[in-house]
């Protein structure tokens, strides 16, 4: 069982027990009846005793009041059991004698096995302990020994309480001593039978202990199903969390989320997205140190075979063809340290840096002007704007640098006498740069990885490597995510290579 | 690599007079008569490419350049060198494909891998490709020289067992090294090495029950060559342990000794 099952538990059965109570409260309820009974009894031995004080004999006289007593007796009560005893104990006269009556029928609810196997249970729990006075009195003997006789003789008022000799019930008896002149000629003892009020208490303990006992199958139950559609979960959740991090504390995976709607679902899904996101970081600080470690063992290699060549080769020719060689390299690294500065830098200097409404089209409009002049003839570059309203915040600087490398990409692939588009429009509430070239395009399997850092695909490779670090498109997605648009590339029906730009339009100037 | 050659040579390799008394071998490169001499370079990097041509000219060896895979494919057409150095990252076809289809060939062409990952070397060693031989970049020009010639040594004694040999075997146990042909049997069955897995064996081999640190095998298994991680050192020896285990599952004698190296336990289980 898990601490959140079983706190659920006890308090469903913190609820079931309040019938419990109930039970206690009917035992109290049951010990004022009985203390009403015995006030009813001595008041009824009090009278007898007063009307046969007095006499010399009451033996005799006893009789006939309990005769006549007993015909008028109403017969839906327990019937009240009078006698009356001499100064020796001895019994003399009894209302039994003269009853007319027979004994009620039992109340089956004290059989009941639920009802006996409970008053097992509860019995030592609550106190209800049997009752444990001796007899009245010996079988087959008329002297009445009780406790409550003997202090009646004495001259004092006392009761007591039995278990009835059909072990039914309880008898409560009421001794009330008789005195005639100064002295006490006997007793009068009242007894009856708490059995009428008993079987109506013993009806509803029953019920109640049904009840209680349904509540408790049914709080179980709700226990147990409510703690697997919240424990259950919570359970998975923790074990993926463990699963996560292997022996030595490294991420190694992901929480997998969940379905469902409830809160639990909602944190599954939270920690799924936090866990993805650190394993997304993880994995890129991971991977750039293996990229960057690989991608200067190319020029590294380069360079220590020529310098290796340099010191072998006399012809001057040879020397000055592998001198080259190292500066190329050298200059090679050199640009790949920058490019690297540049992309791990831009997530932490974006945020900081002060930002200016740029008008995207006038910007394009003068880096076009630049690369129309540097290419001339060979690559034709044409800028096509629609609509107005081009400004976005940011660092012009950090623009004018996404639309040179995307532009520098575009025209390094281009053939000769080819053309380079470049379109802006506005629609809602992005500016779209779109720059199209009529190169061999991107192969299919290419289109997710042109962004990734160091990828770099040119067939062409005389014209490539030393001057392309693989960088450029890289740092281009990454200024663009910072500044909250984004970057596609994909290519154009009728051939060649399309990057779509989109970034998010500033607020229009109120004027 | 004993799924490479068949059992053809493994008979072959038996009749040319294994047992002779144990001596030392001679360093690479003193042998000096290469019989076939056409090396393919197979590279992108225009630099590498270039001064790894012009070194092995000047070896004497007959060189031909290609930029990426298929373009070597295409023009070998047919005509396979006598030796191929292979990049493995090249756009369009890379090394591991371009070595698979000339494997499909010859099982006996030597190529040589030039690798820029230590991941990658454990990649394409676990890739079983049957490469000769690996080298990470930036590797020494004189290293690469060494390893063409040993390679070419190696396939002029299997091209031709009735060569007499020099120098008797170094033997050690149920190991026997041949330090002239690079190659190695254990209990008279051959195990296909590279040229550094052999380097390392030997340097290994010829002090037995001595602890050799990683410094001293890469030393001794790349003589000229000094920026090798001992990552790269303990790949090379489980790959060595594991090609002992494929003909000798007892096999045992190469022991790891913590914090310190490798050694090699004399003798180890017997036929």
């Amino acid at each position: 069982m898990h601490r959140i099952s079983i706190r659920l538990m006890a308090f469903n059965l913190l609820l079931v027990f309040l019938p419990v109570g109930g039970i206690l409260y009917l035992g109290s309820y049951e010990t004022k009846l009985l203390a009403a009974q015995r006030r009813a009894l001595e008041e009824q031995a009090r009278l007898l005793s007063a009307s046969l004080s007095g006499y010399d004999e009451p033996a005799r006289r006893a009789s006939d009041v309990l005769a006549q007593r007993e015909r008028l007796q109403a017969s839906n009560e327990e019937p009240v059991r009078l006698r009356v005893v001499g100064t020796n104990g001895r019994l003399v006269a009894d209302s039994l004698t003269f009853s007319l009556r027979t004994a009620p029928p039992e109340n089956r609810a004290r059989r009941n096995i639920l009802y006996r196997t409970g008053a097992t249970i509860l019995r030592p729990v609550l106190g209800l302990s049997r009752l444990t006075e001796p007899p009245l009195a010996e079988a087959g003997s008329d002297q009445l020994l009780g406790r409550e006789v003997g202090a009646a003789l004495r001259g004092d008022v006392a009761s007591a309480e039995r278990i009835s000799p059909d072990n039914r019930s309880v008898t409560v008896s009421v001794a009330y001593p008789i005195r005639s002149g100064g002295r006490i000629g006997g007793a009068v003892l009242a007894s009856q039978s708490t059995f009428t009020i008993l079987q109506d208490l013993y009806t509803v303990r029953l019920g109640v202990l049904r009840i209680f006992l349904i509540s408790l199958v049914v709080a179980i139950i709700l226990s147990f199903l409510v703690g697997t559609t919240i424990v259950k979960p919570l359970q998975q959740l923790r074990v993926q969390a463990g699963e996560i991090l292997d022996r030595r504390g490294r991420l190694r995976g992901r929480f997998r989320g969940s379905d469902k709607k409830d809160e639990i679902g909602d944190l599954a899904r939270a920690l799924e997205r936090l866990t993805g996101r650190l394993d997304e970081h993880v994995r890129f600080t991971e991977s750039f140190a293996a990229d960057v470690s690989h991608e200067f063992k190319n020029p590294l290699a380069s360079i220590r075979t020529a310098t290796e060549m340099l010191a072998e080769v006399d012809e001057p020719a040879q020397r000055k063809r592998f001198r080259r060689m190292v500066e190329q390299e050298i200059a090679r690294m050199e640009s790949l340290l920058s490019g690297v500065r540049e992309v791990t830098m831009i997530d932490a200097q974006l945020p900081t840096e002060q930002r200016q409404r740029v008008d995207v089209a006038a910007l394009l409009g003068r880096i076009v002007e630049g690369f129309r002049m540097r290419e001339r003839d060979r690559v034709e570059i044409g800028l096509e704007t629609s609509g107005e309203g081009f400004d976005v915040e940011a660092s012009e600087d950090r623009l004018i640098q996404v639309f040179v490398n995307v532009l520098e990409n575009a025209i390094s692939f281009s053939p000769e006498g080819g053309t380079v588009t470049v379109s802006v429009n506005r629609n809602d509430r992005k500016i779209t740069t779109t720059i199209s070239d009529q190169g061999p395009g991107i192969p299919e399997g290419n289109l997710g990885r042109v962004f990734d850092r160091f990828f770099s695909h040119r067939p062409d490779t005389s014209r490539a490597r030393t001057s392309h670090t693989g960088l450029g498109l890289a740092i281009v997605k990454a200024t663009v995510d910072g500044y909250g648009g984004s970057v596609d590339a994909a290519n154009n029906p009728g051939g060649g290579a399309r990057f779509e730009i989109r970034l998010p339009a500033a607020a229009r100037r109120e004027s | 690599m004993c799924h490479r050659r068949g059992a053809n040579e493994e008979k072959r390799r038996q009749e040319c007079g294994w047992n002779v008394a144990a001596g030392h071998g001679r360093r690479p490169g003193s042998y000096n008569s290469p019989v076939a001499n056409s090396i393919a370079v197979v590279e992108d990097e225009d630099n590498i490419r270039e001064t790894v041509a012009f070194a092995l000219r000047r070896e004497g060896y007959d060189v031909r350049m290609f930029r990426d895979g298929l373009e070597a494919w295409e023009a070998f057409d047919g005509r396979l060198p006598d030796l191929a150095i292979l990049d493995i990252t090249m756009p369009r076809m890379d090394g591991l494909e371009l070595c698979r289809k000339l494997r499909a060939k010859s099982e006996t062409l030597p190529i040589i891998f030039l690798t820029s990952r230590d991941e990658e070397l454990d990649r394409i060693l676990g890739l079983e490709l049957g490469a000769d031989d690996y080298l990470c970049k930036p590797f020494s020009m004189r290293e690469l020289t060494a390893r063409v010639k040993v390679l070419f040594r190696r396939l002029a004694f299997l091209q031709d067992p009735k060569a007499q040999r020099e120098e008797a075997p170094l033997r050690c146990g149920p190991l026997e090294l041949d330090l002239q042909r690079y190659l190695v049997t254990w209990n008279g069955r051959p195990v296909e090495l590279t040229v550094t897995e052999f380097m390392m064996l030997h340097s290994l081999v010829r002090h037995p029950g001595h602890v050799k640190s990683r410094k001293q095998l890469t030393k001794e298994g790349y003589p000229n060559d000094t920026y090798i991680s001992d990552r790269t050192i303990d790949t090379h020896i489980k790959r060595l342990r594991r090609k002992f285990e494929e003909v000798d599952a007892r096999f045992s004698a190469i022991e790891t000794v913590y914090g310190v190296g490798y050694r090699w336990v004399s003798g180890g289980p017997g036929p």
